[in-house]
């Protein structure tokens, strides 16, 4: 009876442990397949800052766009004094965000539609990229650097390769120090026997 | 005008306008400035006549100082007392997995979040200010080598018997603090360029990354090499420790002279050996000791113990190897760099040269290649200005020892100068960027927490911890006493190297000490310009 017990107990346990996290798939009752960077709700990542005379927004659609898929950037652009939008022209240019590259891509020129300055991408490859929103206002060039991952983060975390690499040094340190001993413990033996083979 | 954010889940800053502490009112630098031209003329009067403690550190065996006296016999025991250091150390390393954990999985918002906040406002400020009282202690309770040790030892406390490591020698090229100081440049550049004060996950990565490094190190090689060779805080920490009002040092000199078995660099049975390799009875300066207080448990003769003793004393007659100049030089330029990068016209003035930068063809993040050449211009220069000035001591004194020598020794009269002003810094950020700390103590992780408002940021830069003219009168007393002590340090110094093999005449000793005491005057000065300047806080 404890035995079946302790097995139910296992058994549940391995499946709550094997339960992966669900995300929804309805937005605000549309199904998940009729989601795109076109549809009006998708899933999107944002960050705000602030440079300058302006408050500025940048939204992604949909939050982590994969390679030869469709997505889009939203900058929202306005003046902190007086909340009024920026109606100045914007280009976007990316370029790969990894050390000591410098491809660089324009990937146009927007004006304000609606208040926003909206400008589409599809990237090929996985990666991370920098998508840097230029423009002009009072005299003064403003340039903000917003990043862009394409594609799935990698899939360790900084927890699973700390534990890791200290899980492989222990093992292969450990296996260094058995290996040694032995080779102190065959020696001494020899010279144990040499000694006898002399006396 | 240019704005940089290198990845969302690293950098993501509140809402809200920047804010600028406010500096040292006029008045105060005035005063400040005319104490220390009394010292500095003090000094310059009496370059023959060296003032008794002086002396009287000179003569000691210990290095303890003049001064030195013990602590209460209470006190002692409770510092004797291995298993309360096991159970801080324990309460720490819990702490600091929680502000990991917080970093990684918490919200991106530096004010709202443990990882930031406890990490660069509070722990870094205060483990500074510690060392006045405290000295290296912070790396008795360190996380990351008493993580490591558990990890690799497989125990909390005693020694273990069977082999754990390699124990392998660190190679002689790198047995100095040069990767240490490497270590700390790298930092500064993360810190104040990579923005890593604004990201809690970085922070988390940062600390993760530390533990593995320390865990690597004892693994592969013998003792805490990670903590003698390559720790930049505990070097930091150890350098700085030259200025602490206390140390680990033997109680009676003559028990250590006779003793002939050396627990303290050996261990014992139960007892782990001198972590960084140390004989107590013959230490003579603190950059190496990490306070672990094995030496204390393991000495037979319970002779050693945290000894009172006057701040910069062994400073004053130690020597230093060229590589330990090198640290405290780029200690000192790093302090000064810090108060730079936080002036107001220094966001204009990287933005400019980003321009131009990106003007010249060099486009790709011209912000970090410009941060980086302003970093690098501001570590050479005060370099160059210390190596002129030690020749010129070193011609002015007529040529005695070499010049080598005098540009080693004489380094031990910058800590002064770039603690003080690293601590009055520092005080300004304790003072006034952890109003909100209660906050973060409560959702460490910051859950569900909202992006700083301009409203908030305004109330916590109106409610400072400590009240502001307080602030103001700390900050100057710090920077009077760097230059008194860096002054009392050069006075004892020159006057060591000049009498190196002969009798130095009193004239040309006067004229070594001239340059020195100017640059120490102008470092100090420097300082106080900056603290003089409106400071951008912490996280905008």
């Amino acid at each position: 009876m404890v035995l079946r017990m302790r097995v139910s107990v296992i058994v549940v346990l391995l499946f709550v442990g094997w339960v992966q996290s669900v995300y929804a798939h309805h937005v605000l009752g549309r199904p998940s397949y009729s989601l795109s960077e076109g549809s009006n709700t998708p899933p999107s990542m944002q960050v705000e800052t602030q440079i300058g005379k302006y408050f500025v927004t940048y939204m992604v659609f949909p939050a982590f766009p994969k390679p030869n898929e469709q997505g889009r950037v939203n900058l929202y652009i306005k003046r902190i004094k007086d909340g009024k939008t920026f109606q100045g022209q914007v280009s976007f240019t990316v370029m790969d965000d990894s050390w000591f590259s410098s491809n660089e891509e324009l990937l146009g020129v927007q004006n304000p539609d609606d208040n926003v300055f909206r400008q589409g991408f599809l990237f090929k490859k996985a990666g991370h990229y920098l998508i840097r929103a230029q423009f002009s206002a009072d005299k003064e060039p403003y340039i903000i650097d917003f990043p862009l991952r394409i594609g799935s983060p990698f899939p360790v975390g900084p927890v699973g390769l700390t534990v890791g690499v200290i899980f492989f040094m222990l093992v292969a340190v450990n296996v260094m120090l058995r290996k040694r001993i032995r080779t102190l413990k065959t020696k001494r033996h020899r010279d144990e026997a040499a000694g006898m083979a002399e006396g | 005008m240019y704005l940089s954010s290198f990845s969302l889940n690293f950098f993501v800053l509140d809402a809200g306008n920047a804010m600028h502490h406010p500096g040292v009112p006029v008045s105060l630098a005035q005063a400040a400035l005319l104490v220390m031209s009394l010292v500095l003329a003090w000094y310059l009067r009496s370059p023959g006549r060296l003032p008794v403690s002086a002396c009287a550190a000179g003569s000691s065996v210990t290095g303890a100082g003049p001064g030195a006296g013990s602590m209460p016999a209470w006190l002692l025991r409770l510092m004797r007392n291995y298993r309360l250091l096991v159970t801080m150390r324990v309460l720490v390393a819990s702490f600091f997995l929680l502000i990991v954990y917080a970093g990684l999985f918490g919200t991106p918002y530096p004010a709202r979040n443990m990882a930031t906040v406890m990490t660069w406002t509070v722990w870094w400020t205060v483990v500074v200010l510690a060392v006045i009282f405290v000295g290296s202690l912070w790396c008795a309770v360190c996380p990351w080598d008493n993580i490591a040790a558990w990890l690799v030892k497989r125990r909390l406390w005693r020694r273990q018997s069977a082999p754990y490591s390699l124990a392998l020698r660190v190679p002689r090229v790198f047995r100095n603090v040069g990767l240490a100081a490497l270590a700390f440049i790298v930092l500064s550049w993360f810190e104040l360029g990579y923005g890593i004060t604004l990201s809690p996950y970085a922070t988390a990565v940062l600390a993760l990354l530390l533990v593995v490094a320390a865990t690597v190190s004892m693994l592969v090689f013998e003792r805490r090499s990670f903590c003698r060779y390559v720790c930049p805080v505990g070097r930091t920490l150890g350098f700085y420790s030259h200025v602490s009002v206390t140390a680990l040092r033997p109680i009676d000199p003559a028990v250590c002279a006779d003793c002939k078995t050396l627990e303290c660099y050996h261990g014992t049975a139960q007892v782990d050996p001198c972590p960084t390799q140390l004989v107590i009875g013959r230490t003579k300066q603190n950059t190496y000791c990490i306070s672990c207080g094995n030496c204390v448990v393991a000495c037979p003769h319970q002779n050693v113990g945290w000894r009172l003793r006057m701040p910069g004393s062994e400073s004053m007659h130690a020597h230093a190897t060229t590589a330990e100049a090198m640290f405290v030089l780029t200690l000192l330029s790093l302090s000064l760099f810090h108060g730079v990068t936080m002036l107001p016209v220094w966001e204009p003035g990287i933005n400019t040269l980003s321009r131009f930068l990106s003007e010249l063809g060099l486009y790709y993040n011209t912000y970090l290649a410009s941060f980086s050449l302003v970093m690098l211009v501001c570590l050479v220069l005060p370099w160059l200005l210390y190596f002129g000035v030690v020749r010129l001591a070193w011609f002015f004194s007529g040529r005695r020892g070499s010049a080598q020598q005098w540009f080693a020794d004489l380094s031990f009269v910058l800590i002064p100068v770039a603690f003080f002003y690293h601590v009055a810094h520092n005080l300004a950020h304790l003072a006034r960027e952890t109003h909100g700390l209660s906050g973060v103590l409560l959702n460490p992780a910051g859950w569900g927490a909202l992006p700083l408002t301009g409203a908030e940021k305004h109330s916590r830069h109106l409610n400072p911890l400590i009240d502001q003219e307080v602030v103001f009168v700390l900050q100057v007393v710090l920077v009077i006493a760097g230059f008194w002590l860096s002054a009392r340090i050069a006075h004892s110094q020159v006057r060591k190297l000049a009498t190196n093999r002969n009798q130095a005449q009193a004239g040309g000793q006067s004229r070594g000490l001239f340059p020195v005491l100017l640059f120490v005057f102008l470092l100090s000065g420097f300082g106080l310009w900056l603290l003089m300047q409106p400071m951008a806080m912490r996280g905008g």
